[in-house]
């Protein structure tokens, strides 16, 4: 089981990169799920940023990631207002670049890349992503 | 992020280099977008050097392919290692954006 505690800036998200080479050696995982695991916590964290007061509030994010059967597991826990990601509705874009609205991709890609997902909201509010990884 | 233009020809070639992540588009956002979508041109971006990209990344890449369409110029995207492909095909961006093969599609799709 692996964690990070992380600020909520942009900033300190230039821990992530390091912090999944160092689980990736961890769990022996490959570099697809690492840019799959890395996608999801950065979508999720821009999220946040975006969406919530967890900037103003100041309260690290808690990221733990761990061995489950099957896969890995990502928990991310944040203590601003609940943004259920379940509640949102998404989708690729669509038609020609010239009318595309540009934006709400990030909660897609998550979607995408991840096996499960679940939210629980707080305080803490939990989102869990789960990522197969072949045995 | 690191970024590389040279003209060749009348195509502008920017080559992006390090990660597409919220931290690398904070600090190559106005560069790209002064080089990419600022006047009429026929823009290729090489992406073999971009290590990640999330959506703030994709975010960068189809404003600036938007103002191009808009100004009459022309975009086209490259070089993406298999990882950044899926993002770009999931996302639905290589549905609006020419993403070629090789520099050399690229090149000819710029010019076309």
């Amino acid at each position: 089981m692996e964690s990070l505690s992380l600020l909520p800036t942009v900033e300190a998200t230039a821990q992530l990169a390091p912090w999944l080479r160092h689980c990736a050696n961890v769990f022996g995982i490959s570099r697809e799920v690492v840019f799959q695991i890395n996608l999801g916590l950065e979508e999720w964290i821009a999220n946040l940023l975006t969406h919530t007061r967890l900037t103003e509030l100041g309260q690290p994010l808690q990221l733990l990631l761990e061995k489950v059967p099957d896969g890995l597991q990502l928990s991310i826990e944040d203590q601003a207002e609940p943004f259920d990601p379940m509640q949102v509705a998404v989708s690729p874009l669509s038609g020609s670049v010239d009318d595309t609205q540009i934006g709400g991709q990030g909660l897609h890609l998550i979607r995408i890349f991840c096996q499960e997902l679940s939210y629980r909201p707080g305080p803490p509010n939990r989102l869990v992503l789960f990522y197969h990884v072949p045995a | 992020m690191e970024m590389k233009v040279t003209q060749l020809g009348n195509v502008k070639k920017i080559a992006l280099a390090g990660r597409l992540d919220l931290l690398g588009a904070q600090g190559i956002d106005a560069p790209f977008t002064a080089q990419a979508a600022a006047v009429p041109a026929r823009v290729m971006v090489d992406l073999s050097r971009v290590d990640f990209m999330a959506s703030v990344g994709l975010r960068i890449l189809l404003t600036a392919a938007k103002a191009q369409k808009k100004l009459g110029g022309g975009f086209v995207l490259f070089g993406a290692n298999a990882m950044i492909g899926t993002v770009l095909v999931n996302s639905g961006v290589s549905l609006m954006v020419p993403v070629a093969a090789d520099e050399a599609a690229a090149l000819a799709a710029a010019q076309a």
